[in-house]
């Protein structure tokens, strides 16, 4: 069945703005977990993409292997208890959307949440799509 | 006979083990929409024809397998889509997220939507 989650995202890639705004649509099983309490910490996820950017950094993803540790933890680590609708979509701005976007400084805000009948249905022109403020 | 039931599986250190680790189905027309899931948290309507997903975890390496098919409709741009790419946000194939799968007309390659995407992603073990 499809799922019609309540909001989107639409964001802008700041290393990439000469490219169309882009829309993340959350997963609703994704949803339901962050709701029901079942995230860990979201630095567990921050640990794994620094060590990840590290390797690629340094030529060696394709040999790349998670500390078992550090990567167990997504299962292991003391959950974070549940979150609504709207912390669920925060946290899944900061585990999902580039770091630059929400990090770091710019002129205009790079991302914004929505509810989802906000984003256009008419495709015709999705290459000439722009985030309006 | 007797029957093994169990909601999930894990090693000794707790690590889950999933036979299909990751999937998705979207319909990539009108307001993009999730069909079904699992194992993913979002996905990202990139352009036409081009769209991100990220994983709910992390895989271990980067050593796992994927597949991605695409419905034919031929009304939407008059040609058949075809899956030209999968790969990773920049250029590499990443463990974390942001797997690109990317739809081309079969016969000029320009991007195109499809009603139905399909993504998988199986763990290495």
């Amino acid at each position: 069945m499809t799922q019609y989650t309540k909001y989107r995202v639409v964001f802008d890639d700041p290393d990439a703005l000469d490219e169309p705004t882009k829309v993340l649509v959350p997963a609703q099983q994704w949803l339901d977990e962050a709701m029901a309490g079942n995230l860990p910490p979201i630095w567990v996820y921050w640990q794994l993409q620094d060590d990840e950017a590290k390797a690629k950094a340094e030529g060696r993803l394709s040999e790349f292997n998670h500390d078992p540790e550090k990567h167990a933890l997504q299962w292991k680590a003391p959950r974070i208890g549940p979150l609504t609708e709207e912390e669920a979509m925060e946290y899944l701005c900061m585990k999902d959307l580039p770091r630059r976007c929400w990090a770091e400084e710019h002129n205009r805000p790079m991302f914004k949440i929505v509810r989802t009948e906000e984003v256009p249905s008419d495709r015709q022109f999705r290459n000439a799509w722009e985030m309006t403020l | 006979m007797s029957t093994l039931k169990a909601n999930s599986f894990a090693n000794t250190s707790g690590v889950p083990y999933y036979p299909a680790a990751c999937m998705v189905t979207l319909n990539g027309t009108g307001t993009i929409s999730i069909t079904g899931s699992d194992g993913i948290s979002s996905i990202t309507d990139n352009s036409t024809g081009e769209y991100y997903v990220d994983f709910s975890n992390a895989f271990g390496n980067t050593n796992y397998h994927m597949t991605a098919t695409a419905r034919d409709n031929s009304s939407i741009g008059g040609s058949r889509p075809k899956v030209f790419a999968m790969r990773g946000y920049t250029d590499s194939t990443f463990t974390t997220s942001r797997e690109m799968i990317a739809l081309g007309q079969s016969n000029t390659a320009e991007e195109i939507d499809s009603t139905k995407v399909t993504g998988v992603w199986l763990k290495d073990f």
